[in-house]
């Protein structure tokens, strides 16, 4: 990751030289920060609302209830993880979450995955598998697609809703293909947050 | 349709309703959730600024956009939309680059090729380098080759198969 942003701001760099967009580059590069600053704000809100809101759901049971709906898929996909235990509640309700197309809620739900199944020692497969499910973004209805297709006066803005799910559904099985390829059978755990990595 | 806009208030509420059913604390179980991913929030915030940061400057120097208009003729040759292939080229990097650019390409026809090929790839494919850095950073873990590869691999389908797929169906 660190090798990647040096040549992301490199390439900006000598694409700005090449285009002429100085100008645009410097206002960009002070603007960044603050537009960073939101960020970081909208994201710890609903970070700390949506990690309040599942602690509730597990004290009530709820999270158990839609653990059971998706263990079928997950046990397969990630069969490390602990039945029962706080990674898999955290999953489940991620998955749920992306399903629904609750973007605000799935990220944060997913980065207290993360550190879940960290602490449960999962292996490197398990988290590749898990950002998978993440990053090839299976919902059921694209709502914010359809109201921008509505928006801009398409004749019906919800006949992509089929070719979306099948088009997921064949990215994510070209994802976990690949993820199956990359990591075979390994098996051992990766030992985070009690050793901090250095940032290359 | 309006109804779905209401999905995520009430997965709220729906949770809220059952903690009260059950007699759970509310505020003091919330206030110990909510403290807990204000924590996690703040440990990765140091890596996001510098994610971020990189993936502005990429976008605004018109880096990206040029580089998109360089492989749209092959893309189109092979049966791609030139039109969407600025939109494949910021989906994995920014959600609201992606967001404006697909708006962009829809406001001419909304259901033309191009455009239902963009919706198609909107629906299919995330902000892929955003989240891999907000998630591994999270965990202080370094993001390993492979992660990328398998995500990026995801991306690529998707973004084969939506022209393929939409295709198919119109």
């Amino acid at each position: 990751m660190g090798t990647l942003i040096a040549v992301m701001f490199a390439a900006a760099i000598a694409g700005s030289l090449i285009l002429g967009t100085e100008n645009e580059m410097s206002a960009a590069f002070s603007q960044s920060a603050l537009d960073t600053a939101e960020l970081a704000v909208t994201l710890a809100a609903s970070m700390a609302f949506w990690s309040g809101m599942m602690r509730l759901a597990k004290k009530c049971g709820l999270v158990d209830t839609v653990c059971r709906a998706v263990r079928p898929l997950l046990r397969r996909l990630m069969p490390d993880i602990s039945p029962g235990g706080e990674a898999q509640g955290l999953v489940s309700m991620n998955a749920a979450a992306n399903l629904l197309g609750l973007g605000n809620a799935a990220a944060p739900i997913g980065i207290a995955a993360m550190r879940a199944l960290c602490r449960e020692e999962a292996s490197r497969r398990t988290l590749a598998a898990f950002l998978l499910l993440n990053t090839a973004s299976v919902q059921l209805i694209p709502m914010t697609l359809i109201t921008l297709r509505t928006k801009a006066g398409s004749a019906s803005p919800a006949d992509i809703v089929l070719p979306v799910i099948c088009c997921s559904a064949l990215a994510l099985a070209a994802g976990l293909i690949s993820v199956f390829l990359l990591y075979g059978g390994e098996g051992c755990s990766c030992h985070c947050l009690q050793r901090p990595q250095s940032v290359r | 349709m309006q109804l779905s806009l209401l999905a995520a208030p009430a997965v709220c509420a729906l949770i809220l309703i059952a903690a009260a059913v059950k007699r759970v604390d509310i505020i003091g179980e919330f206030t110990l959730g909510a403290r807990e991913g204000l924590q996690a929030a703040v440990e990765l915030m140091p890596t996001l600024l510098l994610t971020v940061s990189a993936i502005t400057m990429l976008y605004r120097s018109g880096t990206l956009g040029a580089f998109a208009e360089l492989i749209s003729p092959a893309a189109a040759h092979l049966g791609f939309p030139a039109e969407a292939v600025p939109l494949a080229m910021i989906r994995p990097l920014s959600g609201s680059g992606a967001l404006a650019v697909f708006e962009n390409i829809i406001s001419a026809d909304p259901d033309s090729f191009a455009s239902r090929t963009a919706a198609v790839l909107m629906g299919s494919t995330e902000t892929t380098f955003y989240t891999i850095a907000v998630y591994f950073a999270a965990v202080r873990l370094r993001a390993d080759a492979r992660v990328f590869i398998s995500s990026l691999t995801a991306d690529f389908a998707g973004f084969v198969f939506s022209a393929l797929i939409v295709r198919l169906f119109y």
